[in-house]
């Protein structure tokens, strides 16, 4: 894409874009679930999940894991937004998806969702978690092809599928798991996808 | 690097979009391969009177070739 007309370039996260990618979350957080959700859960996620440090490890393993994806969407040669999905734990799932708070709704959400079905095999299944006040996120998800798959308490979601912990006593914050499917290769191409692999040599 | 062999059953696939697929297993190698996930497409061998297709991949890691 043409980074001067304003169009945002997706690529694979290097561990030299933490940082850039910590101050986008440290930022997104509390902006968007400031009211929704518990300041110290917050601000747990935020010391456990966005230091560089962190995040250097998390794109550096989803570099040498085929099935994990950390992009982020440059513009102008700046991190703008991230994503990062991982098959790591229960299951293949959209753990975060966060865009610089000064250019929201301007396409980068949607071209870093277009960039990881593109690399999704047809067939595949995944799920996020959503924060249910999180209204305009849900309604994003939606207009994406998600479908409600269950209603869970976020915090303990948070704490059971990517291992960050609380102090005691935080309050619950009602969520949705929402689910996409890629369609197979047959309904998507008329191309049967039934395969078997075997090693020869 | 090791060599997999992907069989498929068909049925009713037309050429084109055999040669669809064809073009989509090579684009993917090559992307995979850019963004360091070693995999090379080697050839495909179709039995019309089967509907049976075997693709040739070399790679590093199997379960990049079952991606």
């Amino acid at each position: 894409m043409d980074q001067s007309a304003g169009s945002p370039v997706v690529r694979d996260a290097e561990p030299a874009d933490a940082s850039g990618i910590a101050a986008i979350g440290r930022e997104a957080l509390p902006r968007t679930f400031g009211g929704m959700v518990d300041p110290a859960v917050l601000h747990s996620i935020v010391d456990q999940s966005y230091s560089v440090e962190a995040l250097e490890a998390c794109i550096a393993r989803c570099r040498s894991t085929p099935d994990a994806h950390f992009l982020v969407a440059e513009l102008d040669r700046r991190v703008v937004g991230f994503l990062h999905y991982d098959c790591a734990g229960e299951g293949p799932e959209l753990h975060r998806i966060y865009i610089d708070s000064s250019l929201l709704r301007r396409g980068i959400g949607s071209a870093l969702l277009a960039e990881l079905h593109a690399r999704l095999a047809h067939g595949t299944s995944y799920i996020l978690m959503v924060i249910a006040a999180n209204v305009p996120a849900v309604n994003f998800y939606r207009r994406h092809g998600f479908v409600v798959d269950a209603h869970v308490d976020g915090p303990t979601y948070m704490s059971e599928h990517m291992g960050v912990t609380y102090p005691q006593g935080t309050q619950p914050a009602p969520a949705l798991v929402m689910r996409f499917t890629k369609p197979s290769g047959s309904e998507a191409t008329g191309v049967p996808n039934l395969a078997t692999t075997r090693r020869l040599s | 690097m090791s060599v997999y062999l992907v069989d498929r059953t068909l049925p009713g696939i037309t050429m084109e979009q055999l040669a669809a697929a064809q073009k989509a297993a090579i684009e993917t190698s090559e992307r995979f391969s850019s963004e360091g996930k070693q995999v090379r497409y080697i050839r495909s061998t179709y039995v019309p009177a089967e509907a049976h297709c075997m693709c040739l991949f070399e790679a590093a890691d199997p379960q990049v070739v079952k991606v």
